[in-house]
């Protein structure tokens, strides 16, 4: 190859090594080298540029690339203000002599100025136009600044003087010594009471200047002052006005800035929009960004910004910051409401609120934001994608260029994913083995908080699977880390590489050749490296365990590691194969911690392995749960604190004793050493939901579902939370997830079907599913009879009824589950149901009675409340067909006293529900639509397409009350 | 006061505001990756970027140890398959920065190299002959002599590199104008440097007045950010990114 790019000339005299120190530089004491261009300081040359650029933006940063500058910098930065402003002037404009440039944004400059007549030190800010400026613009930046020059106030920047000259605008204003919020809390992060504080004053200010007819309409960390005492003041009101347009096309982006806190409508450039709730909104994304440190919406570009904007929801506060309580984040997202009439009424009702969230006292905005996003906002402006497009065509005309930006989400900035390592031994059966150096890389890697770390579930399925950027956009990770173990003889060798997914470039690669018994250490060596790749914070104690090996034995390690495979193929199998493996499992370890007494993880594994065979049922005595026991103390006499101990015991709790209080203790503590442990928000959340914690509940959901994207148990559990509080969008975006992952198997299709039931009262979803001839299909009817019968039933088709009641007339289980949760309506009673349908008095009347006596056993055979309850539930529904009202009703008053909501919020709004249809099949219609209005309005209660299609409602039916109920439940 | 005394159009001034957003379009990296390599556009962007930017390269892996010819050869095969490749499909625009981009692409390289070494050892069905098996003078020398790694060279060199550029450009406008005096002094006060001449004394040498010398050098310095800015944003892939690559330049030159 030629003198490529004059490599060869200029290496020729450059010798790295020898460079000689010339002088030090007598401003900043740096070295300067003999390398150094000119002659001069490198460092010194470089900072004059800091601050100068119009182009920065506040709070958006590269996460991985920005250094932090150190602490001197800010003592030298001032150091030039001061030398700045001991040196000459600038210029002249008119009475004001220019002294120094303070700042610079996308509309014009400050200057720091003194005003010759008064000898006055003010700011001075020039608006540059250019291209923009016409008369008409002119005169009402005048108007504006001037209004905005009557205003008062000690919140408010005041206005001295208003001035045109050459083209240019100007107006001087007083000079804050002090700096833009934005500035200041890019060097330390507010604490939270503070940023709350100081958006209320903020609030007030703006609420003022709206009592006197001017909006801010821009507001942002840019426009906030601080000055030496820590007190905001407000500046540049109504400055956009200056390029808006008449037009629908929207200003020009250039000069706007950052659209980061813009307000949906002004987004869209819709003018006539714009009000008081537009100047709620910016507080609103200004108080997001000091919680959180990032603003609500930031894409790579401005495009891609105000697509996020328009089109999704914030981000929840509490995700990024979870120390920010659930009041204060209803208060910011309040603001944030993409509908302008959701938000605060008015800036003073905002900084009322966080008054009173600042006194501890009770707030007044209601949580909306997870039961009903916004959509209704963007549906009722259909036109936003065309004015994104025209805004496109626009901004390519002023300069910018347009990302082909593929995915509306947020662009994926964290997170790592270790992918399952191939098995390059000769011995096919290492393959455990490989997996196992895998599995201790992420668990090591995963008990750092500042990682996102998926989980084992979801990463496991990309066994082979090549494409890195596929994978890290699957799983929302920015990285991913492959490799390669070969085990042969008495030594190991390791390949591992950390792969940056978003660039399918490699950032880190290593390989290892040791001893066998020196695979923990490569473990710990990998591990370390990718923290440092990564940039991960990582605490004193996070780093110890780290490093810390599971077992000094190399045997030991082996039985632990065939062990753990088998319990994971178990989770995977079933009925026999599954309790085989359990066994071998338990089998396995028992030798490993006879080998190793000091094996903590094989000692917990072990009461996993014991606790799933009780679990499921393979061995329900009382002494599978007392071994499980022993393996857990075992586990914390070894490590009073290990999360995986309390974990274990967490777990134990849950499913042997259904304690789930005290579960729920148990997980708080594992929480704190496992931040990425998926399975602790899979519990969470189920016993958040039973205890009627909703929002809780899906904030576990939505960690779990980040850890372990892939998981289909996570996903269902979600799912059925969302469905429960009438989420129904997101309930269907689930299940559409869930059905990607597993397209051969028809339950989840179903499922998914019966949400849209509920939600528009629809049977054809599951129709569609099932087939047209589902009663004719016997493997259907055997294997999802409950939603057979159901759309047999509510689709009033008598004789698809019959089908369905003949085909599972052998089973012996209740077969037809109700409403998916726990009551469950017995063969001999749906047989009554459809006798009833067919107006087949007799026969019904018949059906109902065999009904009873079998129920009566049942009901006397329950060991629990809960199942008690759920058999009384029937109970009351049967006599209830059969006209004994004073028993029914006692029955189902019973039932719910067993299982009342704040018992079990999930299965209590079942028992619930049928109380009322108890109500209303015994014509108490009073009693009925009572209990009906709190059934209609508690989560995991009535949903519309229930109360219009089950023909247990009909009593009710034309019953202005009732019609009025399910009105209310009628889809938007 | 004299008419030149008073700045005469406040665009002077204000200006660059505009001229800096619309630069952007053209901006070196940002046109790599909008077309994602794959136009004769894009492949002479990167060209020009390699072109500037193939210094710091060369000092990493001197840092490693390789010799200098050795230097000299990975880099010409390192630039050669970058440019050689048709796509930097790869690549995508999110916080991309060319700077990091180039030295992870040259690790990647390295690591392929390596392993492309190691592969020719290997004998047909043979092992992989383990890393300790190979020669000693065959070993890539990984550990750096003193603290300073090679990465921080990298870094380093960087910065110096950006800075050259803009000084030699800056120089070369002036130069062009029959102004190569009048450079070399206001040079000198830029960084504004204690015991460097001040700017009464600077304006006597050159025989302009103060004031005169006042505004020349406010011009001077505008033009220098400006480049600077210029420079800048030639390497990283939006606007916001600017300031914070700066911030790093200037941290990494503490050391």
């Amino acid at each position: 190859m030629e003198e490529f790019y004059g490599v060869q000339r200029e290496s020729a005299r450059e010798t790295p090594t020898m460079l000689r120190v010339i002088r030090i530089c007598r401003k900043c004491g740096a070295k300067i080298f003999s390398d150094a261009p000119e002659g001069l300081c490198a460092r010194c040359m470089l900072k004059i540029a800091l601050g100068a650029f119009p182009d920065a933006v506040a709070g958006v940063g590269d996460s991985g690339c920005v250094e932090q500058p150190a602490g001197e910098d800010r003592a030298s930065a001032s150091q030039d203000k001061t030398t700045a402003r001991a040196a000459e002037l600038l210029g002249e404009l008119g009475d004001y002599e220019l002294l120094e440039e303070v700042g610079r944004g996308g509309q014009g400059v400050v200057f720091r100025a003194r005003q010759k007549s008064l000898n006055r030190t003010v700011a001075l800010k020039v608006i540059s136009l250019g291209q923009w400026a016409s008369k008409a613009h002119l005169k009402r930046f005048r108007l504006e600044a001037e209004a905005a020059a009557r205003l008062e106030h000690p919140g408010i920047v005041p206005i001295h003087e208003v001035g045109e000259r050459d083209g240019s605008c100007y107006f001087s204003m007083k000079f804050i010594e002090g700096g833009q919020l934005d500035e200041i809390v890019r060097r330390e992060p507010m604490p939270i009471r503070q940023g709350a504080e100081l958006i209320a004053k903020v609030a007030r200010t703006v609420h003022y200047a709206h009592e006197h007819g001017i909006l801010h309409r821009d507001i942002k960390p840019g426009n906030i002052l601080l000055d030496a005492n820590g007190e905001p003041h407000l500046t540049d009101f109504g400055l956009a006005r200056l390029v808006e347009s008449e037009s629908s096309v929207t200003h020009t982006l250039e000069v706007l800035g950052t659209p980061s806190y813009m307000a949906p409508e002004q987004a869209v450039g819709n003018n006539t929009a714009v009000s008081s709730a537009t100047d709620v909104y910016g507080l609103g994304a200004v108080l997001y960004q000091l919680l959180t440190g990032h603003p609500p919406f930031a894409g790579g570009t401005t495009y891609e910004t105000i697509k996020l904007l328009l089109d999704t929801e914030p981000r929840q506060p509490r995700l990024l910051n979870p120390k920010i309580d659930r009041d204060l984040t209803t208060i910011c997202l309040k603001c944030l409401e993409k509908d302008p009439q959701r938000r605060y009424s008015s800036a003073l009702a905002l900084s009322e609120d966080l008054e009173r969230w600042l006194k501890h006292e009770p707030i007044r905005a209601r949580r909306t934001g997870i039961f009903s996003r916004g959509r209704k906002w963007i549906r009722r402006n259909p036109t936003s994608a065309l004015l994104i497009a025209s805004l496109v065509a626009l901004a390519s005309a002023a300069g910018w260029i347009v990302w082909k930006s593929g995915f509306v989400q947020h662009p994926v900035t964290t997170g790592i994913a270790v992918l399952p390592f191939e098995n390059l031994s000769e011995e096919k059966e290492y393959g455990f083995f490989a997996d196992g150096v895998q599995d201790d890389i992420l668990i090591k890697l995963a008990k750092i908080a500042d990682l996102k770390v998926i989980s084992r579930t979801s990463v496991m399925q990309y066994r082979g699977k090549q494409n890195v950027h596929e994978i890290g956009d699957a799983l929302r990770v920015s990285h991913v880390l492959e490799g390669t173990v070969r085990r042969s003889g008495g030594k190991v060798h390791v390949n591992a590489q950390l792969v940056d997914a978003r660039t399918d470039t490699g950032v880190w690669a290593e390989q290892y050749d040791r001893d066998l018994s020196d695979v923990f250490a490569i473990e710990t060596e990998v591990a370390q490296s990718i923290v440092s790749r990564l940039k991960a914070k990582i605490s004193a104690s996070e780093k110890l365990t780290i490093a810390e090996r599971p077992t000094k034995d190399l045997a030991a390690y082996d039985l632990y590691v065939r062990a753990a495979a088998l319990i994971d193929k178990a989770t995977y199998e079933e009925g026999e194969e599954q309790t085989k493996n359990d066994f071998q499992a338990v089998d396995l370890l028992n030798q490993a911690v006879t080998r190793d007494p000091s094996f903590l993880l094989a000692y917990c594994r072990l009461a996993e392995a014991h606790d799933a065979l009780y679990f499921r049922g393979d061995d329900r005595t009382p002494n599978r749960l007392a071994l499980a026991k022993a393996a857990i103390d075992a586990a914390f006499r070894l490590k009073p604190d290990s999360g995986e101990a309390h974990f274990a015991l967490a777990d134990h709790l849950y499913h042997g004793y259904f304690d789930y209080d005290r579960a729920r203790d148990e997980l708080a503590i594992a929480l704190r050493t496992l931040p990425n442990n998926a399975r602790i928000f899979d519990l969470s959340a189920p016993i958040d939901r039973r205890q009627g914690r909703w929002h809780d509940a899906v904030h576990n959901h939505e960690r779990a579902m980040e850890l372990d994207p892939r998981n289909v148990t996570t996903l269902i559990a979600a799912a059925v939370t969302y469905r429960s509080l009438r989420d129904y969008r997101q309930a269907l975006a689930i299940f559409d997830r869930i059905i990607a992952l597993e397209p051969k198997d028809i339950l989840y299709r179903l499922r998914r079907a019966r949400v849209e039931v509920r939600e528009r009262a629809d049977l054809r979803p599951m129709q569609d599913v099932l087939g047209k001839n589902f009663t004719d299909n016997p493997a259907l009817l055997r294997t999802h009879p409950s939603d057979c019968f159901l759309v047999a039933l509510w689709a009033r088709d008598p004789v698809a009824a019959d089908n369905v009641l003949a085909a599972t007339a052998a089973m012996t289980d209740n077969a037809f589950g109700a409403r998916g949760n726990s009551v469950a309506f017995s063969h001999a009673y749906a047989k009554g149901l459809v006798a009833r349908m067919k107006g087949d008095g007799d026969g019904a009347r018949a059906a109902f009675n065999a009904a009873r006596a079998e129920q009566e056993k049942v009901v006397r055979a329950q060991p629990d409340d809960l199942t008690q309850s759920v058999e009384l539930c029937l109970l009351g529904l049967i006599d209830a067909a059969l006209g004994r009202k004073q028993e029914a009703l006692s029955e189902g008053r019973r039932a719910v006293e067993l299982l009342p909501l704040t018992k079990n919020a999930l299965d209590g709004a079942d028992i619930l529900y049928f109380y009322a249809v108890i109500c209303a099949e015994v014509g108490e219609r009073d009693l009925a639509i009572e209990q009906l209005k709190t059934v209609a309005k508690i989560p995991a209660g009535a949903s519309y397409g229930e109360l219009r299609l089950d023909p247990l409602w009909d009593p009710l039916r034309g019953d202005p009350r009732f019609e009025k109920i399910v009105a209310s439940l009628a889809p938007k | 006061m004299s008419a030149d005394d008073k700045v005469s159009s406040l665009t002077a001034l204000v200006g660059s505001a505009q001229h800096g957003a619309v630069a952007f379009t053209t901006t070196h990296w940002s046109v790599v990756l909008e077309a994602q390599g794959e136009s004769p556009a894009a492949h002479e962007a990167l060209e020009k970027l390699c072109r500037t930017y193939w210094r710091p390269i060369y000092a990493f892996l001197r840092r490693q140890g390789f010799r200098r010819e050795e230097a000299e050869d990975i880099t010409q095969g390192f630039f050669a398959q970058l440019l050689g490749r048709r796509s930097l499909s790869a690549v995508r625009k999110e916080k991309g920065r060319l700077r990091s981009y180039l030295l992870g692409a040259l690790k990647y390289f390295l690591a392929d190299e390596q392993r492309r070494a190691m592969a020719i050892k290997r004998g047909k069905g043979q092992r992989l002959i383990p890393l300790e098996d190979l020669r000693a003078d065959e070993r890539i020398e990984m550990e750096p002599a003193n603290p300073v790694t090679a990465e921080m060279i990298y870094e380093r060199r960087w910065a110096l590199t950006v800075l050259e550029h803009v000084l030699s450009r800056l120089k070369d406008e002036y130069c062009a104008a029959g102004n190569a005096a009048l450079f070399d002094s206001l040079k000198q006060l830029l960084p504004d440097e204690p015991g460097a001449p001040s700017q009464a004394e600077t304006a006597a040498q050159l025989g302009m007045t103060e004031n005169a010398l006042r505004q020349a050098f406010y011009r001077f310095r505008q033009r220098y950010q400006s480049l600077l800015r210029e420079e800048i944003a030639h390497t990283v892939a939006t606007p916001g990114d600017i300031e914070d690559e700066l911030r790093h330049l200037i941290a990494v030159l503490e050391a």
